[in-house]
Order: structure tokens, then C-alpha cells, then sequence
């Protein structure tokens, strides 16, 4: 259990991050499905980008 | 201290939800959330019902462990990190909510119509709140994964089945969004 408390922290940090850009929001989501804005296809875009660089790099030991 | 009271804006988090995503992996990890429905019914006692739930949970509680950091962090930011719900929500989603019946469409985070203590204790609101718990639990374990698994993990790591379930989730809310919604409410 202790050696895992690293996920507890690591939860705490990714709720703030999801709610400071509100990408918990219901009407976020809504505007979403509607195409009236860009937010959230932004964040999800960007976080699955930048996921896939960082992996990227760490198979080929850049990181 | 200013800049994180503000609303952050799209581009922040992208890269941050990335390296959490890593740091996840990193720790030894694939990224999920909805095991944990399993894995609660594992604890609940499920296993007595059904040999499905007879796993060892405590092989899983870094998941639940991170879920409990998100309700922990939850609270953080909502006591103390987002002085205003206000959203910069598109004018024309406004309006359409505010046709629909909504009363405070991009004043918080999220419609008091669905999930305010009055209108979940009502019984609509509560079948409402119910039936999409239902269909959460029974949908994530029949696609493997939820949004986070499928989307994040599954899609960065190229995996057909995941991009055809993303497909799905994304289908069924904009039937949600389009068809249902205006129909119930």
C-alpha cells in the first residue's frame, strides 16, 4: 500500500489539472458533441499528441 | 498564486494530462479508471455471485488508490482553486441550453437540471442519475475500458479496438447531445 501512495498524488494532481481546465464540465462536454467550440478537442487532442512524442522518445531511450 | 486561480486555458492541458499519463506508466501502470467498478464489487462481496469478481483486489488498489486522489484533489480545487465556476462557453450553447430549460448554462460546471441535491432527490433526476450509472458500469466492462483506458492509453499505443470504441463513445454522446437531451428535458 505505501509504496503505492505515488498513485494518490498522482490523482490529486490530474483532478486539478482536469477541473482547473475544465474539462470536467458537463456544459464543456455538451459544446463539445454540439462542434461549437474548440476547447475540449484541443485538450484532447493535445494530451494524446503529446502522450504519443513522450512515449516515443522514451522507447528510444531519450528519456 | 494568481495564475492558477484563473481558468487555465486549453493548451495547458494537454501536456499535462500527458505527463501524468507518463508518470502513470512510468510507476509501472496502464492508465484506467473503470476497473475500479470491478474491482469495488470485488471488495463488495461480488465473488460470491459471480466467479468474475473472485480476483485478488489488492493487486489493484494503486487504481483505487489514484481514484481516491482525484476525489481528494476534487475537493482541493473546488475549496480552493476555482474561486468562480464561470465557463467561457460558445454564446449559441448557451442560448440553446437556456431553450432548453436550463437555468445556469456556463455559471458553474454543471447543470443544476441534472445534478442539484433537489433534482437528484426527485424522481426523475434520481432515474436519470441511476440509469447512467447503469449503463457506465455495464458499458465500460463490455468495451474493456472507459474513456480514459480506451482514449488515452489505448489510442497513444495505436490499438484498433480502442480507436473503434472512441468512435463509439463519441457517437453515443452526440446522440446523447442532439437527440436525447432535447428529449427529456
Amino acid at each position: 500500500m505505501m509504496k503505492n501512495i505515488k498513485f494518490l498524488v498522482l490523482g490529486i494532481f490530474f483532478a486539478i489539472v482536469l477541473s482547473k481546465v475544465q474539462a470536467i464540465s458537463w456544459f464543456r462536454f455538451y459544446e463539445m458533441f454540439k462542434f461549437q467550440s474548440f476547447h475540449m478537442f484541443g485538450i484532447i487532442g493535445g494530451a494524446v499528441i503529446v502522450f504519443a512524442m513522450i512515449m516515443q522518445l522514451f522507447k528510444r531511450g531519450v528519456i | 498564486m494568481e495564475i492558477i486561480l484563473q481558468p487555465w486555458p486549453w493548451f495547458v492541458g494537454g501536456p499535462l494530462i500527458a505527463l501524468t499519463l507518463f508518470l502513470y506508466f512510468y510507476f509501472g501502470k496502464n492508465f484506467g479508471a473503470s476497473t475500479n467498478f470491478e474491482t469495488l464489487c470485488t471488495i463488495a462481496g461480488a465473488g460470491r455471485v459471480s466467479s468474475y469478481f473472485k480476483k485478488d483486489w489488492k493487486e489493484r488498489d494503486f487504481a483505487l488508490l489514484f481514484v481516491v486522489g482525484l476525489i481528494v484533489g476534487g475537493f482541493i480545487s473546488s475549496n480552493y482553486l476555482i474561486p468562480d465556476q464561470a465557463i467561457d462557453l460558445n454564446p449559441i450553447t448557451i442560448q440553446e441550453l437556456t431553450e432548453l430549460g436550463f437555468s445556469n448554462p456556463a455559471k458553474a460546471y454543471f447543470p443544476d437540471e441534472i445534478f442539484s441535491d433537489e433534482i437528484a432527490m426527485s424522481l426523475k433526476g434520481f432515474l436519470i442519475l441511476i440509469l447512467s450509472g447503469v449503463c457506465i458500469g455495464f458499458g465500460t466492462r463490455y468495451a474493456g475500458g472507459c474513456t480514459s483506458g480506451h482514449a488515452i492509453t489505448g489510442l497513444s499505443n495505436f490499438e484498433i479496438p480502442s480507436l473503434l470504441a472512441v468512435i463509439g463513445f463519441f457517437i453515443g454522446g452526440v446522440i446523447a447531445v442532439w437527440f436525447l437531451i432535447p428529449l427529456i428535458f
